[in-house]
């Protein structure tokens, strides 16, 4: 081997040296547990909500994200039309031991690279039932553990839903005018609320999806266009 | 005509017809040469341009004017437009009725991108 040789090669062998060393992929538990908690710092988001109903046209709503240091979510709905009014959610965390222990009972969740939202790098999260049926997709931020993105499908693969943030700022410094609390009451997934009730059925509604809680043989039923993991909330939130 | 051109009229005849000028011809030269008044400089013709008439006042005075108003109208804050439809005030979501958040959705083209 001449010199020249033996110069390239060893110029080759350093190039792994010199790249930036690969981020070690987390454990799902963990990262489940990061994005239950959320940022520790508050930050304002606009999010896109999408709804892809079978042989129609998507819809889509905008909501004002603001998320307090203590991990209280304030969520204002924009109205397309300005005659229409905003509509305001408040939400505080749910314990993160609690809603990965209630994900672990209905799903298989396997980590991989995520790509690029809202210009975050982020790690993706497989949601899978136990028939191996892909349920839910998230996307995670990797620096502070924002949900970023979340898919739905059906049973068929086809998508559902999608929620994804478009614009973040984190930290940002939240108005000190955001004060309000969660009301009390049996725990709706975002957008929900409650609707009527008839016959001993409660009816919630998003304005386009809905679901229902009723009881059937002395037992609770959730029926509607809910996730498993929505469900069992749904459930364990009415029969508290 | 005046003196000063007969001078030169006179001086310009005599040359185109090959005669010497006479001297008291030369000397009415000389004297029109030195009578006559030098070219303003550069800065008095600045001077005079500057300390017009009547007129220069008017558009002095217009010009101040306009600079005045320029400053005044930077300085007030601009009035926001009258809202042609008044915005309603925001709804919390457990008092919203079902129509309110059916009106929340629109048409979308169901794109996968950004905001920018």
């Amino acid at each position: 081997m001449t010199r020249y040789k033996l110069a390239v090669l060893l110029a080759l062998a350093a190039i792994p040296l010199q790249a930036k060393p690969r981020a070690a992929r987390p454990g799902a538990d963990a990262l489940i547990l990061k994005a239950l908690a959320g940022p520790g710092t508050g930050y304002a988001a606009v999010e896109r909500v999408q709804v892809f109903l079978p042989g129609k046209k998507p819809k889509a709503l905008k909501v004002n994200v603001t998320g307090l240091p203590g991990g209280r979510v304030r969520r204002e709905v924009l109205p397309p039309k300005k005659k229409a009014a905003s509509v305001i959610e408040v939400r505080d965390p749910e314990n993160p031991e609690a809603g990965l222990a209630r994900l672990r009972s209905v799903y298989d969740i396997a980590v991989s690279t995520g790509g690029v939202v809202a210009k975050r790098k982020t790690w993706k999260l497989e949601l899978r039932l136990k028939s191996g049926a892909l349920r839910r997709a998230l996307w995670v931020d990797r620096d502070s553990g924002l949900l970023m993105k979340r898919e739905t499908y059906r049973d068929d693969g086809t998508l559902r839903r999608r929620e994804r943030i478009v614009k973040l700022e984190l930290p940002a410094p939240v108005p000190s005018s955001f004060k309000a609390a969660p009301v009390p009451g049996p725990w709706t997934p975002e957008g929900f609320a409650f609707a009527g009730e008839s016959g001993g059925t409660r009816r919630y509604t998003n304005g386009l999806e809905n679901y229902e809680v009723s009881k059937a043989g002395g037992k609770l039923v959730v029926t509607g266009d809910l996730a498993e993991d929505d469900a069992a909330r749904v459930l364990e939130s009415a029969a508290r | 005509m005046n003196e000063d051109e007969d001078a030169r009229l006179a001086k310009a005849a005599m040359k185109s017809l090959h005669v010497p000028a006479p001297e008291s011809l030369r000397a009415e030269l000389k004297r029109l040469a030195r009578k006559r008044k030098p070219a303003p400089t550069i800065w008095d013709g600045l001077r005079e341009a500057m300390s017009g008439g009547a007129w220069a006042y008017g558009a002095g005075a217009a010009f101040a004017a306009a600079g005045v108003g320029v400053i005044i109208l930077r300085a007030v804050p601009e009035r926001p437009a009258a809202p042609t439809v008044a915005e309603l005030p925001a709804l919390r979501i457990e008092a919203a009725p079902p129509q309110a958040l059916a009106d929340l959705w629109s048409d979308d083209d169901g794109g996968d991108d950004d905001e920018i």
